[in-house]
C-alpha cells in the first residue's frame, strides 16, 4: 500500500504547480527532487519601498510602435536565462530559438529571490542575460547595478500590458521591468464540510475556531499577516505598532487552531480532507476543483482585501546577449505565446491581447483572472517583513501552533 | 571518527626528520588545512563579525558593533530550548534503539553480518527528505493514523503534526549515525573480554554494565555527538512530519536570514546555536569519562 | 583409545601456602576427581570437534590437555569454562554436574591466551573484578587483591594501567585475577603463546612453582610438547577430538601408546616391521621390511595381537649411537648394528645430531653427546661410512 501511495505522492507532488516559495527550495533541495516543487511563483513579502495598489490608469511610457514580429531582427545566438523551475512553456522556448535562431538556450534556476540576489553578489554579474525576480526585489536590485533598462524599442509588444500593471512602486517609471505573471493570497475552502461563507478575512477568522486542528496556513509571515491586517482594514503592510497589536492579537486566536504550518503541501491536506479551511497560495489548488473528489474546493480572494504578487522579466545589467534577451522579451508578450505561459503556468496574465487566446474557462474564473472591483482592493508587498515588531509576533505565533 | 580517550597513543621519541621529509609532510597537509581554513575557520570568522554588526539596507551586513543581537536572541529563548529539548530527547531515543541493534549486528547477527549494514546504508541512495516525505503518506490519515483510528473508534486520531511524529521521523533520519560508531567500537572489542567477565563471576547485565558499556563509550559517545549536533539545526523534520507546529533555531534562522534578511541576528543566534554544541559537548565528554583515568601521554 | 591416568604417585602434594586456598573441601583423599567428563562430544554443525571423551583431572593436578591445533583441547577447556555446552555427555565439577550452569556460575577461573585484560581497569581494579562480582567487602577485596599481586611478584603494581605492562607481567595480572577468586580448577588457554622463547621458559618454571604454592588444579592447553612436559603431571594427548593417551611426562615420553604420540612428543626414528611374537611381559620379536629381525618392547599392552600384524619401531635418537666403520665391537647381545654414511652432521653444542642413510632401515635419526667422556668427537663428515647401533631396550613396538 505505502509504495503506491508514495509513487502517486511523488507524482503528485511533480505534477502540481506546489510553490516555490515553499520549504523545499528553503531546505535547497535543486536538481532531480526539483520535480517534487515545480515551478509555482508564490506570494513573496520582500523588500522595498512605498506599495502602491495597481492603480488604473497610470501612465507609462508604452511602446508606441505596433509590434511586427514578422521582420525577425538579427540576434545573438544564445540566451542565457536564470529563473524559477520550469517556469517558461517548452514550446515556447523551442519556437523562440527556430524563430530567432538561438542555438544555445541555458535555463539555470534559482530556489529564491536571495539565492538569485547571492549569486549577482557572487560575480554571476554578466553571465546572465535575463531573470524572473519578484517585482518588489527589483528595487534593490537596479539600486545594486543588476539590472539594466530595457529598451522598451525593442519590445513592442509591451504596449499590451494593462495600465493597472504600470507605474506600480517597485518601478515606478516601467524602466526595468516587463511583468511576467502575477496571482493572490487567498482563502481555501472545503465547500462540502465548511457551510459558512467564508469570501473574507474578516469571516475566516470568524468561522476558524469551528474548525480546530482542519486549518493549514502557509510558512510565510508575509502572507500571514494579510489577513488579521486586512480583517481589520489596515493596510498589509501596516508596520503600526498598534495595527500589529491588534493583528497579533487575532493571529493568537487562531493559532490554537491551525493544524500546519505548510508552504509545499498546503493542497495536499486540502486533498485528503486533513484541513477544511487555508490561509493559502493558489499553486496547487485550483487544479483540485477539476477532479470529481475536490470539486468542492473553493480559492476566494479576499474581498476586504488581500496581497498580490507580481513576478517581472529584468534584462541583467552587462548582460552578454542584450539583444537576444530583448528578443525574448517581446517574443514572450506576444499575445499567443503570452496565453500559452498563462495556460502552462495557472497564473493570470498582465497582457490584455493575450486574453483572447486564453481559454473562457480559465478566463473567466474570478480566482485567477480578478474582477474589476476586487483588483481595486489589491495591495503589492512592501519590504516589512523584517519589522522587528512583525518577526517578532511571527515568532510568538510560530511557536502558539496547536 | 576517532574519540577522545583512544587517541592518545603513547607517543615515540620523534627522529630527526629532514627538510625534505617534512616539506612532504607539509604539502600532503596542504589540501585538507586550506579546505579548514577556508571552508570552517573563515565562516566562523565571518559568522561571529556579522554577529556584532547592523543590518543592511538591502538585507546583509552594514557593519557596527553592538550587543544588540545577542540580547534580543536571549530575550526570545523559546526556540534554543524546543531545539534542546528535541535534540536531547532525539539523541537519547536513539541511542536506545541503536545500542541493542549495533550490538546484535556485531555479535550475534554472523554472515548476516554485511547485509545488514548494507541495509543500514541503503536510505542514504535516496534524499533525506524524499524519505521524510515518505512518512507523510505512511503515518498520515490514508496510512496508520487511519488504521490505529478505525482501530480505536476515533477519526480524528492523527500521528502527524505530533511530537511522537518529530521523534519518529528524527530517530529515523540519525539512528544510522548512531549505530555505526557503536557498531564500530562493538566489532573491534574483544570477545574475550566478555567471556572473562563472565568468567569471573559476573552475570549478562553486570558484564554488559562493567565491561561492555565502557569499552564502547567511545563509540556511543561519537554516535551521540554526531546524532546531537545536527539535531539542534534539524527543522526538516519538524517542518514536513510535524507539520511546522514547533518553531526551532533551524524556523529561526531561515526566518532571519530570508525571510528579514537581517544577516547579523542570524549570525547572533547561530553563534549562540554553535555554542550550545560546544557547551552541551563539552559537558557530554566530561559526564562520559569523569573518573576515568585516560592514558597519559608521555614521549619518554 | 583411553589410558587410565597414573600420575597421581607421581604427583607432589604441595601444601596450600597463602590465603589463596581457603577452601578446604578438597585433599589428596578427595573422592573426586576435579574435573570429570563422561562421553563428552562436542559437535560444531558437521564437524564432531571432541568424541566421546572420558576424563578425569585429579586434584591439585598440573594435567595438561595437549595436541596440535583442531585436537579438540580448546574445545574442552571452554566446556569446563561454560562457553560451550557439550553435544552429549556430562561434565562434573567437584562431583557435581554442570550442566546447564552458566560460566558466571562455576567456580572455574580461566586465564586466557591473549589474557583478556580489561582495558579501562587498572591492575588492581581487573585482579578485584571477581571479588567485586561475589560482593566481597572493599577492605577484604584490597586485602585479596594485594595478596594476590604479590603471589605473581606484582607487588606494588596495582595502579599500573594495563598497557603500561609488559607481556610478561600482564600474564601474571591474568593469573592473579583468575586466582584472587579461589576457583576450584583453573584453566589456562595457552597463556605462554605470546610471550617470546626465553621469558616462556621463564614463565613455565613460575606457572609450575605457583601451581604447587597454591594447590589448585591447572588445566593447561598447549600445543607445545616440550611445554607440557616441563610443567605437567599428568599429559591428555589429543587428536581429532580423541584422547590418544595420558599419562606423566615419562610415561608419554618411554612408553608412548601409538606412533601419534611418539612422534608428538619428542622425536622418533619409526621403522615399519611385522610382528613374529610376544610375550605376557610385552617382549615381542618382529621382522623389519628389510629381514632384520629386533625385540623390543610392545606399548600397549591390551593388545592382542596375531603373528604378521603390521607395526612400527620407534627409537628415540638419543638412544642410536653411532660408531665408525672399523669400530671392532660389533658383536654385543641384544644390540642391532647397521651400516650407512653420513647425510649431515648437525652441531648442538651439548651433543650432535647425525642424519644417517642406511641400507637396511633407511634414514635415520641419531644424536651423540659431546661431552669428552663419551668417546670424543666422531671426526666424520658427509659422506663417511658409519655403523648405527642401538640396544633392544630402545625398541618401542607401536600398533598402528
Amino acid at each position: 500500500m505505502a509504495d503506491q501511495d508514495l509513487d502517486q505522492m511523488l507524482k503528485r507532488m511533480a505534477a502540481t504547480k506546489v510553490n516555490r516559495r515553499g520549504f523545499l527550495w528553503a531546505a535547497g533541495l535543486t536538481g532531480g527532487a526539483a520535480a517534487l516543487a515545480a515551478c509555482t511563483p508564490a506570494a513573496t513579502s520582500a523588500p522595498s519601498a512605498s506599495a502602491a495598489a495597481p492603480s488604473v490608469g497610470a501612465s507609462a511610457p508604452a511602446p508606441s510602435d505596433a509590434a511586427s514580429p514578422s521582420a525577425v531582427a538579427a540576434v545573438e545566438p544564445e540566451l542565457f536565462m536564470i529563473n524559477w523551475g520550469d517556469y517558461v512553456d517548452p514550446d515556447n522556448m523551442k519556437q523562440f530559438q527556430a524563430e530567432f535562431k538561438v542555438d544555445k538556450f541555458t535555463y539555470d534556476t534559482f530556489a529564491s529571490n536571495e539565492e538569485l540576489l547571492t549569486k549577482l553578489q557572487g560575480g554571476a554579474k554578466g553571465q546572465y542575460d535575463i531573470s524572473a525576480p519578484t517585482a518588489e526585489f527589483v528595487p534593490g536590485m537596479v539600486e545594486q547595478g543588476f539590472v539594466q533598462k530595457i529598451d522598451w524599442a525593442k519590445v513592442p509588444n509591451a504596449q499590451y500590458i494593462e495600465a493597472a500593471f504600470k507605474g506600480l512602486w517597485w518601478d515606478p517609471k516601467d524602466e526595468y521591468q516587463l511583468p511576467k505573471d502575477w496571482g493572490t493570497t487567498g482563502i481555501t475552502v472545503r465547500t462540502k464540510i465548511v457551510k459558512e461563507e467564508v469570501k473574507t478575512w474578516k469571516q475566516f477568522f470568524e468561522v476558524a475556531p469551528k474548525y480546530t486542528g482542519r486549518i493549514v496556513v502557509v510558512d510565510s509571515p508575509g502572507d500571514v499577516f494579510v489577513a488579521p491586517l486586512k480583517a481589520l482594514g489596515y493596510s498589509l503592510n501596516s508596520v503600526d505598532p498598534k495595527e500589529l497589536g491588534e493583528a497579533r492579537d487575532l493571529l493568537m486566536k487562531l493559532a490554537p487552531h491551525v493544524l500546519a504550518l505548510d508552504s509545499d503541501q498546503y493542497n495536499t491536506k486540502i486533498e485528503t480532507e486533513e484541513a477544511v479551511l487555508g490561509l493559502t497560495w493558489t499553486g496547487g489548488i485550483l487544479e483540485l476543483r477539476d477532479k470529481p473528489e475536490t470539486k468542492d474546493v473553493a480559492y476566494y480572494i479576499p474581498e476586504d482585501g488581500t496581497l498580490f504578487w507580481m513576478d517581472t522579466w529584468v534584462i541583467l545589467a552587462d548582460a552578454p546577449h542584450p539583444n537576444a534577451a530583448h528578443a525574448f522579451l517581446n517574443f514572450i508578450h506576444g499575445p499567443e505565446a503570452q496565453a500559452k505561459e498563462t495556460m502552462t503556468n495557472g497564473y493570470a496574465t498582465c497582457n490584455s491581447e493575450a486574453k483572447k487566446f486564453i481559454d473562457a474557462a480559465m478566463l473567466n474564473d474570478p480566482a485567477i483572472f480578478v474582477p474589476d472591483d476586487v483588483l481595486t482592493k489589491l495591495e503589492g508587498a512592501k519590504d516589512v517583513s523584517t519589522n522587528p515588531l512583525r518577526i517578532q509576533i511571527w515568532e510568538e505565533f510560530k511557536s502558539s501552533i496547536g | 571518527m576517532t574519540t577522545m580517550a583512544e587517541a592518545a597513543p603513547a607517543r615515540a621519541r620523534q627522529p630527526r626528520r629532514s627538510f625534505r621529509s617534512a616539506f612532504l609532510t607539509g604539502l600532503l597537509l596542504l589540501p585538507a588545512s586550506l579546505w579548514y581554513l577556508v571552508l570552517l575557520v573563515a565562516p566562523l570568522v565571518i559568522i561571529v563579525l556579522f554577529s556584532f554588526g547592523e543590518r543592511g539596507k538591502n538585507g546583509g551586513y552594514a557593519g557596527g558593533f553592538s550587543f544588540d543581537n545577542y540580547i534580543a536572541a536571549f530575550e526570545r529563548n523559546t526556540p534554543f530550548v524546543t531545539s534542546l529539548f528535541m535534540a536531547v530527547a532525539g539523541t537519547v531515543l536513539c541511542l536506545l534503539l541503536a545500542l541493542p541493534l549495533a550490538y546484535f549486528i556485531a555479535t550475534r547477527a554472523g554472515h548476516r553480518k554485511s547485509l545488514l549494514i548494507v541495509l543500514l546504508v541503503v536510505p542514504f541512495w535516496t534524499s533525506f527528505l524524499i524519505r521524510t516525505y515518505a512518512w507523510l503518506t505512511i503515518l498520515g490519515p490514508e496510512g496508520l493514523a487511519g488504521f490505529i483510528g478505525d482501530a480505536i473508534g476515533d477519526p480524528a486520531f492523527r500521528i502527524l503534526g505530533t511530537p511522537f511524529a518529530i521523534l519518529l521521523g528524527v530517530v529515523y533520519g540519525y539512528l544510522p549515525l548512531m549505530v555505526f560508531p557503536i557498531y564500530v567500537t562493538l566489532e573491534r572489542m574483544d570477545r574475550t573480554l566478555v567471556e572473562a567477565s563472565k568468567d569471573l563471576g559476573a552475570g549478562r547485565w553486570a558484564t554488559f554494565r562493567q565491561i561492555t558499556l565502557p569499552i564502547t563509550l567511545p563509540g556511543l559517545v561519537t554516535g551521540s555527538i554526531l546524532v546531537f549536533i545536527p539535531l539542534m539545526g534539524e527543522y526538516v523534520v519538524p517542518a514536513i512530519l510535524g507539520y511546522g507546529r514547533v518553531f526551532l533555531i533551524g524556523n529561526q534562522l531561515v526566518l532571519q536570514f530570508l525571510e528579514a534578511r537581517d544577516w547579523p541576528a542570524g549570525a547572533a543566534k547561530a553563534v549562540i546555536l554553535i555554542l550550545i554544541m560546544l557547551v552541551s559537548i563539552v559537558f557530554y565528554l566530561w559526564f562520559s569519562y569523569r573518573g576515568r583515568k585516560t592514558r597519559e601521554v608521555s614521549v619518554l | 583409545m583411553t589410558v587410565s591416568p597414573s600420575v597421581a604417585d607421581q604427583r607432589t602434594s604441595p601444601a596450600p601456602v597463602s590465603g589463596l586456598v581457603g577452601s578446604g573441601s578438597r585433599s589428596a583423599g578427595d573422592a573426586h576427581p576435579d574435573v570429570e567428563l563422561i562421553g563428552v562430544t562436542k559437535r560444531f554443525g558437521d564437524v564432531v570437534a571432541v568424541d566421546r571423551m572420558h576424563l578425569a583431572i585429579p586434584a591439585a593436578s598440573f594435567t595438561s590437555l595437549l595436541g596440535p591445533s583442531g585436537c579438540g583441547k580448546t574445545t574442552t577447556l571452554r566446556m569446563i569454562a561454560g562457553f560451550e555446552q557439550p553435544t552429549e555427555g556430562e561434565i562434573l565439577l567437584a562431583g557435581r554436574p554442570i550442566a546447564g550452569v552458566p560460566p558466571y556460575q562455576r567456580n572455574v577461573n580461566t586465564v586466557f591466551q591473549h589474557y583478556a585484560l580489561f582495558p579501562h581497569m587498572d591492575v588492581a581494579q581487573n585482579v578485584g573484578y571477581g571479588l567485586r562480582q561475589r560482593k566481597v567487602a572493599k577492605a577484604e577485596e584490597k586485602r585479596r587483591v594485594g595478596e594476590a599481586l604479590e603471589l605473581v611478584r606484582l607487588h606494588g603494581y596495582g595502579g599500573r594501567r594495563i598497557w603500561e605492562m609488559s607481556g610478561g607481567q600482564q600474564q601474571r595480572v591474568a593469573l592473579a585475577r583468575a586466582l584472587v577468586n579461589r576457583p576450584t580448577v583453573l584453566l589456562l588457554d595457552e597463556p605462554l603463546g605470546a610471550l617470546d622463547l626465553k621469558l616462556r621458559k621463564e614463565m613455565q618454571l613460575e606457572l609450575k612453582a605457583l601451581q604447587q604454592e597454591v594447590g589448585i588444579t591447572f588445566v593447561y592447553v598447549t600445543h607445545d610438547q616440550e611445554e607440557a612436559l616441563t610443567m605437567s603431571d599428568m599429559i591428555v594427548v589429543m587428536r581429532d577430538g580423541v584422547i590418544q593417551q595420558m599419562g606423566g611426562p615419562a610415561e608419554l615420553y618411554e612408553r608412548p601408546a601409538n606412533r601419534f604420540v611418539s612422534d608428538f612428543i619428542g622425536t622418533s626414528n619409526f621403522i615399519r616391521a611385522s610382528l613374529i611374537e610376544t610375550d605376557a611381559a610385552g617382549r615381542t620379536t618382529v621382522r623389519t621390511d628389510n629381514g632384520l629381525v629386533v625385540a623390543g618392547h610392545l606399548t600397549d599392552r591390551t593388545a592382542q595381537l596375531a603373528a604378521g600384524t603390521r607395526v612400527t619401531i620407534a627409537v628415540r635418537p638419543e638412544r642410536v649411537d653411532v660408531v665408525g666403520a672399523d669400530d671392532p665391537d660389533t658383536e654385543r647381545p641384544g644390540w642391532t648394528n647397521v651400516a650407512g654414511r653420513i647425510i649431515q652432521g648437525t652441531y648442538l653444542g651439548d651433543q650432535t645430531e647425525y642424519r644417517i642413510q642406511t641400507e637396511q632401515v633407511g634414514e635415520l635419526l641419531a644424536r651423540r653427546q659431546n661431552a669428552a667422556g663419551a668417546g670424543g668427537a666422531l671426526g666424520a663428515g658427509p659422506g663417511d661410512p658409519v655403523v648405527v647401533r642401538w640396544h633392544e631396550d630402545a625398541n618401542l613396538i607401536l600398533v598402528d
